[in-house]
C-alpha cells in the first residue's frame, strides 16, 4: 500500500523523529518482542457479525527514556477477507525539571481491507507531564496527517490526563478533543489495572460526547491476562469500542480468546567494561553465600532488631561493625528465626553471618559488598 | 554565648581525645604491634583531617577476624581512608558518615567521583546511603560498574525513592540467583522499575497488541 504524496512528508517526519528519539538515549536497552494470536467474534458497526482469526506480532526497544515500536497485524474473517495493519511508534522524555518532564512522540500507521478501504495516519505530539510518586498528570497538544482512500485530510487536537497509582493498581481518566479531517469528537475515558500474581485485569469504559461524525455514546471493554507460565499467557477480552477517524477503524462489539507470547526481555546492556576489584567468578566458593537464609533489620523501641530466617539452622552467628568483628550467637525465636537486639544509629553497616559454624557469608536480603580480603560482606542500611 | 563556646571547646577538648583513646583501645589484642601502630597511624591521620575513623577501625577488625595477614589490613585501611576522602570531595564536606562510608563503597566498587557528585545533583536534600549502597551492590554482584551507575542515576532521575532503590536491588539480586547474566538482570530490572515509576503514563509507545479486532 502506498500512501499518498501529501502524506509522505508527515509519514517520513514522524519516522524519522522517531529513529531520532530512539537515538537520543544512549543508556542501556532492552528490546522485547511478542506475538498475540487470537480468534475473535466481531460485530461492526453496519455489518453482520463474523468469526475472525489474527496474528499481531510486536518489537520494541526500550531505554530508560526513549522507546521505539513496531507493530503489525493480520486479520482474516469469515467471508476470506483479510485486513493489514502496520504501526510505528516512538517517544522520548526529557531529563525532569522539579516534577515536570517533556514527552516527545510520533506514530505513523497504514492499514487495508481487501482491496478497497485505504488509510494511513502520521501525528506527533508533544505532552507535559507533572509526575508524582502516586498521582501525575498531563497535557499537550497532537497534529498530524490523515489519508482516507480518495482524501487527505489534517488532523489536530490536544488531550489531557490524570493518573493515579498504588502497587499492582492504577487509574487513568484522560479527556481528548480531536478533528480529523471534517470529523470532530471528544472522548471520555478511564482505564482501570490490577494485577496480582499471573493475573491481570483491564477495563475501559468512555463516553464520545460533543461528536460531529464520528458518533456519540457509551463503549467499555475488559480483559483478564492470566500468566501461564514465563512468557506465555491466555487472554480473554470484550466490549465495544468507538472508532477512531484518525486511525481509521470502525466501531464494533466484539469477544476474543488468544495466546500471547512474549519472551523474556532480551538486555542489550554496554559492553562489561570492568572498571575496579571485583570478585573472584564464583563468590560462593569464596565465601559460602546463604542463598536460602534471610535477614531482615525491624525498627522497634529504639533498638535494630536483627532477624534472621534460617529454616533448619542449629545456630546463627553474626560478626560486623556492630559487634567488633567478634562473632556472637542470634538468640532462637521459633519456626526457623534467630534474632539479636542491637542498639545501632543511622547509618551503613557491614557484618557477616554463618550457620552452624560453616563458613561466614551474606544471606539473601542484605546489599552485598566486596572487601579488600578476598570475600565478601553485607550491608545494611539502618535508616 | 562566650561562656557556652569556651564549655563546648573544653568538652570538645575532653571528648576527643577520648574517643581516639577508645577506637584505639578496640584494635588491642586484635592486631600484632606492628600493623596496629600503623592503623593507628592512618586512623589518626583521617581524623586530623576530619575525616570519619570508625570505619577504619572496623576495617582494620574486619581484616583481622577475616585472618588477613598485617601489610593486607593496613593497606586495606589506608584505602577506605582514601576512599572516604575522595567521597568526601565528590559529595560535599556536610555528608553524613553513613554518605561517606556508602559512597567510599561504590567508589571502590568502580564508580567514577562524577557518579557520586551527580548523585548529589539529583537527591540534593535527600541522603545518599541508600543508592550509593544500591550501587555498590550491583556491582559486587557483578552488574558492571557503568551499568550500575547508570541503572542507578537512571532511577535518580525518574524520582525513586529509597524504597524502590531497594525494590530493585532485591530484583535484581533475585534475577541474579535464577541465572541471568548480571548485567542483563539490571539493565532489564531498570527499564522495568523506571516503566514502573511512569506507571499512570499513557506514553507514546504503549505496544500492547490490540485486544480488538479492529476493521477499517
Amino acid at each position: 500500500m502506498r500512501p499518498r504524496a501529501s502524506l509522505r512528508v508527515p509519514l517520513l517526519l514522524a519516522t524519522c523523529s522517531v529513529f531520532v528519539a530512539a537515538l537520543a538515549a544512549p543508556c542501556d536497552a532492552q528490546v522485547e518482542a511478542g506475538l498475540d494470536a487470537s480468534a475473535s467474534l466481531v460485530k461492526y458497526e453496519g455489518y453482520l457479525a463474523s468469526g475472525a482469526a489474527s496474528l499481531t506480532p510486536s518489537v520494541t526497544w526500550r531505554s530508560p527514556r526513549t522507546a521505539l515500536a513496531a507493530r503489525g497485524t493480520f486479520l482474516i474473517f469469515e467471508s476470506g477477507n483479510t485486513s493489514i495493519q502496520g504501526l510505528i511508534s516512538g517517544g522520548t522524555f526529557s531529563r525532569p525539571v522539579g516534577a515536570l518532564r517533556l514527552e516527545a512522540a510520533a506514530e505513523a500507521g497504514a492499514s487495508t481491507y481487501a482491496d478497497f478501504a485505504r488509510f494511513a495516519h502520521a501525528l506527533a505530539r508533544v505532552r507535559v507531564h507533572a509526575l508524582g510518586r502516586t498521582l501525575g498528570a498531563w497535557v499537550g497538544p497532537l497534529a498530524g496527517g490523515i489519508s482516507r482512500g480518495s482524501g487527505v485530510g489534517g488532523a489536530w487536537g490536544v488531550a489531557g490526563g490524570l493518573w493515579v497509582r498504588a502497587p499492582g493498581r492504577a487509574l487513568e481518566l484522560t479527556g481528548t478533543r480531536v478533528a480529523a479531517g471534517d470529523t470532530v469528537y471528544s472522548d471520555l475515558q478511564g482505564r482501570v489495572r490490577w494485577q496480582a500474581g499471573a493475573v491481570e485485569l483491564e477495563g475501559i469504559t468512555g463516553a464520545r460526547v460533543a461528536s460531529r461524525g464520528g458518533g456519540r455514546g457509551l463503549y467499555g471493554d475488559a480483559s483478564i491476562s492470566v500468566r501461564l507460565m514465563t512468557g506465555v499467557a491466555l487472554v480473554l477480552a470484550g466490549g465495544s469500542y468507538a472508532s477512531d477517524p484518525v486511525r481509521g477503524s470502525i466501531s464494533g462489539r466484539f469477544l476474543t480468546l488468544g495466546a500471547r507470547l512474549a519472551p523474556r526481555p532480551r538486555a542489550r546492556s554496554a559492553p562489561a567494561i570492568q572498571v575496579g576489584p571485583f570478585l573472584p567468578p564464583d563468590p560462593g566458593a569464596a565465601t559460602g553465600r546463604l542463598d536460602r537464609v534471610r535477614v531482615a533489620i525491624e525498627q522497634l523501641d529504639g533498638l535494630a532488631i536483627l532477624t534472621v530466617r534460617a529454616v533448619g539452622a542449629q545456630r546463627v552467628e553474626v560478626m560486623g561493625d556492630f559487634t567488633d568483628w567478634r562473632p556472637i550467637a542470634l538468640a532462637p525465636a521459633g519456626d526457623g528465626g534467630f534474632r539479636h537486639a542491637l542498639a545501632l544509629s543511622s547509618g551503613i553497616y557491614r557484618f557477616n553471618l554463618r550457620l552452624d559454624g560453616g563458613p561466614w557469608g551474606v544471606p539473601l536480603g542484605a546489599g552485598l559488598s566486596a572487601d579488600e580480603f578476598g570475600g565478601q560482606a553485607g550491608l545494611l542500611v539502618v535508616p | 554565648m562566650n561562656v557556652r563556646v569556651v564549655n563546648a571547646a573544653l568538652l570538645g577538648a575532653l571528648l576527643v581525645p577520648a574517643m581516639a583513646r577508645a577506637q584505639t583501645e578496640r584494635l588491642a589484642g586484635r592486631l600484632d604491634e606492628r600493623t596496629r601502630a600503623e592503623v593507628v597511624a592512618v586512623v589518626d591521620s583521617a581524623r586530623a583531617a576530619r575525616l570519619p575513623s570508625d570505619p577504619l577501625v572496623n576495617k582494620a577488625l574486619e581484616g583481622a577476624s577475616k585472618g588477613a595477614d598485617g601489610p593486607r589490613i593496613v593497606a586495606a585501611v589506608r584505602a577506605l581512608a582514601g576512599g572516604l576522602a575522595r567521597s568526601r570531595a565528590a559529595l560535599g564536606p556536610a555528608s553524613s558518615e553513613a554518605e561517606l562510608v556508602a559512597g567510599a563503597a561504590a567508589l571502590r566498587a568502580g564508580a567514577a567521583p562524577s557518579f557520586l557528585e551527580r548523585l548529589r545533583g539529583e537527591y540534593p536534600r535527600a541522603p545518599l546511603v541508600v543508592p550509593l549502597a544500591v550501587m555498590a551492590d550491583l556491582a559486587s554482584r557483578g552488574v558492571p560498574a557503568d551499568t550500575a551507575t547508570r541503572s542507578v542515576l537512571a532511577l535518580a532521575r525518574a524520582g525513586a525513592r529509597e524504597a524502590e532503590l531497594v525494590a530493585f536491588r532485591q530484583s535484581v539480586e533475585r534475577d541474579i540467583a535464577l541465572g541471568a547474566p548480571a548485567g542483563a538482570a539490571a539493565a532489564v530490572r531498570v527499564n522495568a522499575a523506571e516503566r514502573d515509576l511512569y506507571t499512570g503514563v499513557d506514553a507514546a509507545v504503549n505496544p500492547t497488541p490490540p485486544r480488538r479486532p479492529r476493521k477499517p
